[in-house]
């Protein structure tokens, strides 16, 4: 492979810079040497400058300014960590006044859909939240307590929507009735004292809601006539029921005390 | 090399931790080398002093965001404000930088002696090479740097380094030869 002339300088150069001379290099490449020739010696007479002096003076001015520079630069730098510092300090008031505010507008707004009816803006939010608040009651008996709680919520609203509007509202009507039934359903898995006082409440609970449910039918639009029967009829059997399981002649129900 | 390749990079991790005394010694082993580039570049002492101590002091305050190669580094500073000085200077005097290496040239070919070559002739016949080539002869022949070095200072291969170094002795040849002002044949 041929070498090329810019690969020849640069190693006649080297090797003269080791001590050969110009013709000792020239030699090995003939072809050359007539272009090399005064580069290697321009190239040598370069080398050969003295190499300027540097001035002590101001060598020292540069140690002395870089120093000057130096320290000023380490204060900015102490002064930005400072004031970092400082501005951070707002950015968190500024998370906890958003979160401050974020929480207020939550539980506000919970607490206005705890006394939200059927039809509301807020209803769907309070029916989530009554199932969260099931969800996270972790004894069985708090389950059964939460059930009928739901279930006399569910009656508030009916004499709520009645008493405005003279209107039953067929699905809280329903959603009534099942929760008193898982109540109900859910104390068979109970201890016996505690499932004999949680009886006796979904007892008085179904009396109430027959009760009530009477009051407001004179109230109830005919059309809606068969239904509220319907409910106070359940509510009626569901009472007996209880009462005939846990009656004298059969004081137990599903094997359990009753009230 | 790379013995003093890792002290330099010590020193510099040392002077980022604003260690004043590894500071000084960066300083005090580059004063010297970065005096010789500038010095061959500029008209005078006095400039190159000025702008070696500049070198430093943007060194010293862009140290911090310093990565990679720190000679490459501080070359390329020194490289930027010898552009900007003639930028500067070309724009005081409303005369464009290449009039100023016309007008160096011109005047090193009424001073030179036959078959020398003196500090201040090489300062003027450089002049007339490119940046690039420029580069090349004062890293290589006044710095004393190897290829490879330079490679790594000028951020070209090693092939481009000497395609450079052949070019700007070339023009040198000519520029004096033209002029009759240096004899290569004594």
């Amino acid at each position: 492979m041929t070498q090329k002339i810019e690969d020849i300088l640069d190693i006649c150069l080297e090797e003269i810079k080791q001590g050969k001379t110009v013709q000792e290099c020239l030699s090995k490449y003939p072809q050359f040497a007539a272009q090399l020739k005064p580069l290697l010696e321009f190239g040598n007479k370069i080398g050969k400058l003295p190499q300027p002096q540097i001035s002590h003076e101001a060598l020292l001015s540069t140690l002395i300014e870089v120093g000057r520079v130096s320290a000023i630069e380490n204060q900015k730098k102490n002064e930005h960590i400072q004031k970092s510092f400082f501005n951070f300090r707002p950015i968190i008031i500024r998370v906890a006044v958003a979160i401050s505010i974020m929480i207020i507008i939550g539980w506000t707004t919970l607490k206005l859909s705890a006394t939200s009816f059927p039809g509301d803006f807020l209803y769907p939010l309070k029916l989530i939240t009554e199932k969260v608040r099931y969800m996270l009651t972790l004894t069985p008996e708090g389950k059964v307590e939460m059930r009928i709680t739901f279930s006399e919520e569910r009656l508030k609203e009916l004499i709520k929507t009645v008493q405005t509007g003279s209107v039953l509202d067929k699905k809280v009507v329903s959603m009534m009735l099942d929760e008193a039934r898982l109540a109900l359903n859910k104390t068979s898995f109970l201890p016996q004292e505690k499932a004999s006082y949680l009886l006796k409440k979904i007892e008085q609970l179904n009396n109430y809601q027959k009760d009530t449910l009477e009051k407001i039918k004179p109230q109830v639009r005919p059309e809606q006539e068969e239904l509220i029967n319907t409910a106070i009829e359940m509510c009626g059997e569901r009472s007996k029921w209880i009462n005939k399981m846990c009656g004298e002649d059969n004081d137990t129900y599903r094997g359990m005390r009753c009230p | 090399m790379e013995k003093e390749k890792n002290e330099i990079n010590m020193l510099v991790i040392k002077a980022k931790e604003n260690d004043k005394a590894a500071l000084a010694s960066i300083i005090e082993h580059f004063y010297p080398k970065i005096y010789r580039y500038i010095f061959y570049k500029v008209s005078n002492k006095e400039e190159a002093e000025d702008l070696t101590q500049e070198v430093f002091l943007k060194m010293v305050k862009s140290l911090k965001n310093q990565n990679g190669y720190f000679t490459a580094w501080l070359y390329k500073i020194a490289s930027n404000l010898v552009i900007d000085f003639y930028r500067h200077q070309s724009f005081k005097k409303e005369v464009p930088f290449d009039d100023i290496k016309q007008e160096a040239i011109y005047e090193q070919s009424k001073e030179f002696p036959e078959n020398t070559l003196t500090e201040e002739q090489f300062k003027k016949v450089l002049a007339g090479l490119t940046e690039e080539q420029r580069e090349v002869i004062i890293l290589k022949f006044v710095q004393g740097y190897k290829n490879d070095e330079i490679a790594q200072l000028i951020c070209k291969s090693e092939g481009a380094v000497k395609g450079l170094q052949f070019r700007a002795l070339e023009t040198l040849k000519n520029l004096l030869k033209e002029k009759g002002q240096y004899d290569t044949e004594n």
